[in-house]
């Protein structure tokens, strides 16, 4: 069953691998510094939207588009910066899950820049259904000519994808390891606990939190430009809130306050999130296909509450460390 | 300096000095407007008038992170530590110049950055020695007591390395033997690197036996000081204290004794 299935499961290990860089994003807002962003998506769509406008519209070549996409998903960074420096808890909460609804709005609404509610397909007008992933296709196809893999591995371009997905969310999360263990972690896990304090002996809170808003928003932005190459073309429905919503499950799946846990809780959540589909055994076969598709969002929601009740650290978090009160 | 919040006056054009290497109390009944004077020293407020000097340079318009670089630090009347990281971890961190504080330096010159970090280490371990909590030095701070908070939180405004102290309320909810330690440190510590210390405390047995000048505040003004007998024998300060209202005339008088 495992082999009938591999092309199936090398797709849900890259997305896996895309949401490990998404959440690491967030780990480093939210689980260290404190700052609940729950506009995350935004950061993916501006970088995806941003890469495709840049390919389709002006005949960018990727590479650049790509540093385009990342620099503009790094700038809204900053702009949230406005909110973040003035609100703190549900009222920020509130505000960034605001800013990332604008964004899609924007996205659907400003149909000549983004193709409105068709998305990268309808960017180029009626005529031009050229995509953005032409370039990223064509260095897939070279490296397994290369490596001459001959689709033995089910999918070669999945394959392909996820090694490289998954190379680059292990040299993040391990670049991050390192750097959270460092003062420069200890400093924005001093902020989550009391900004007021870290001001009284002499760090410039603000220059930290702005550097977390914008460092978030560029690992968002990598997760997005990876899945658009992965999905191929995007519609503003790829970037619904729930993408943020996912983001958390996964930290909190994992232990919201140890980074290596992130795989765990990605690889974890994306078995569960896909994975629901081969509940055709009785008595769950009983409820039609269709319906059972939405079975998925259940389990996501019912497992989110269990686990902040029964085992509020994770699978693998640091229990003591959590039991404190703030 | 002057502050005042809708249509409460905190403080109203209250001036005072504070001599180098002095340890000066700041008493005055609830309400005088002690706290709020911290917060403007150290940045955390603005005055809406007048101006706040500290070693030649004006800090009025400096921001706290500004102020506290400067070598002017506080504490909190509740003592505020991260608890969430070790004692040791809220003692290192306050530390100055680490280069690990910048964004990917550790990545990129992990040496000099470990370097510093085992001489902020063996700074904090001399000074969690100093205030005895040496023994926790690996506990998180939200485990330890009020008292040990203070002391923790006292600790890490030294390890800024400090020209100038403020501390606000020392011994206020701690244990008395552990209050009478943090008194006998902030004598140690002037004695060894002449720091200055502005100190609100209210156990007056305490601020009296340690403090070389007391300035008293009552409703926002400076309405006495002078050294800890002078200011127990003013006849305002007993007035202040005893709840009647000190008539218009004789605290603008008082104001321009600073001034």
């Amino acid at each position: 069953m495992i082999a009938a299935y591999l092309p199936f499961w090398l797709f849900v290990g890259v997305l896996a691998g895309i949401y490990i860089i998404m959440s690491l994003g967030l780990y480093l807002q939210f689980a260290l510094t404190g700052l609940p962003n729950f506009g995350h998506s935004a950061f993916m769509s501006i970088a995806a939207y941003s890469m495709a406008i840049a390919v389709i519209r002006f005949g960018v070549s990727l590479p650049v588009a790509s540093v385009i996409g990342l620099m503009m998903a790094a700038a809204f960074g900053l702009l949230l910066g406005i909110p973040v420096l003035r609100l703190s808890g549900d009222y920020l909460a509130i505000v960034t899950i605001a800013a990332s609804e604008i964004i899609r709005y924007l996205a659907i609404n400003m149909q000549d820049l983004t193709g409105g509610s068709i998305g990268s397909l309808g960017m180029g007008g009626a005529d031009d259904l050229s995509a953005y992933s032409m370039e990223w296709d064509q260095l897939l196809v070279q490296i397994s000519t290369t490596l001459s893999l001959e689709g033995k591995f089910g999918s070669d371009r999945d394959l392909i994808m996820l090694l490289i997905v998954w190379a680059l969310a292990l040299l993040c999360l391990c670049a991050f390891w390192f750097m959270t263990r460092s003062p420069w972690g200890r400093l924005l896990r001093a902020i989550r606990e009391d900004e007021v304090a870290v001001f009284a002996v002499g760090k410039n809170v603000v220059g930290y939190k702005l550097q977390v808003l914008v460092i978030g928003a560029i690992l968002g932005g990598l997760g997005g430009l990876l899945l658009a190459f992965q999905i191929g073309v995007f519609s503003p429905d790829d970037f619904l809130p729930t993408l943020t919503f996912n983001c958390y499950l996964i930290l909190i799946l994992g232990g919201t306050n140890r980074i290596w846990t992130i795989p765990f809780g990605s690889i974890l959540f994306s078995l569960i999130y896909s994975g629901t589909r081969f509940l055709n055994f009785y008595p769950i076969s009983l409820i039609d296909s269709g319906d059972r598709a939405y079975l998925r969002l259940f389990i996501v929601g019912f497992l989110l509450i269990a686990i902040n009740a029964l085992r509020p650290q994770g699978l693998m978090g640091n229990r003591r460390e959590l039991m404190i009160d703030s | 300096m002057h502050r005042s919040f809708g249509g409460a006056i905190a403080v109203n054009n209250a001036s005072f000095r504070v001599e180098r290497g002095s340890i000066t109390g700041l008493i005055g009944p609830n309400g005088a407007g002690k706290t709020t004077v911290f917060n403007l020293i150290s940045g955390f407020l603005r005055p809406e008038s007048g101006s706040i000097e500290f070693d030649g340079h004006q800090i009025g318009k400096l921001s706290p992170n500004a102020v506290a670089s400067m070598g002017l630090v506080r504490t909190f009347q509740i003592p505020k530590v991260f608890t969430r990281l070790t004692v040791l971890e809220n003692m290192m961190l306050a530390a100055k110049h680490q280069p690990g504080e910048v964004f990917g330096a550790a990545l990129f010159r992990p040496r000099r950055v470990s370097r510093r970090e085992g001489e902020i280490r063996e700074q904090a371990n001399r000074l969690l020695d100093l205030i005895k909590l040496n023994h926790i030095a690996q506990d998180y701070a939200g485990e330890l007591s009020g008292g040990q908070r203070k002391l923790l939180e006292y600790g890490r405004a030294l390890m800024t390395e400090p020209r100038m102290v403020l501390l606000d309320e020392p011994m206020a909810g701690v244990a008395p033997p552990l209050g009478l330690q943090l008194l006998e440190r902030i004598l140690e510590l002037r004695a060894a690197a002449s720091t200055t210390f502005l100190v609100v405390e209210h156990n007056m047995d305490a601020l009296m036996a340690i403090a070389d000048r007391v300035v008293v505040m009552d409703e926002g003004r400076v309405i006495s000081h002078g050294t800890p007998l002078e200011v127990q024998q003013d006849p305002l300060v007993m007035r202040a204290y005893l709840g009647m209202r000190t008539p218009p005339s004789l605290s603008q008088s008082a104001g321009v004794v600073e001034k």
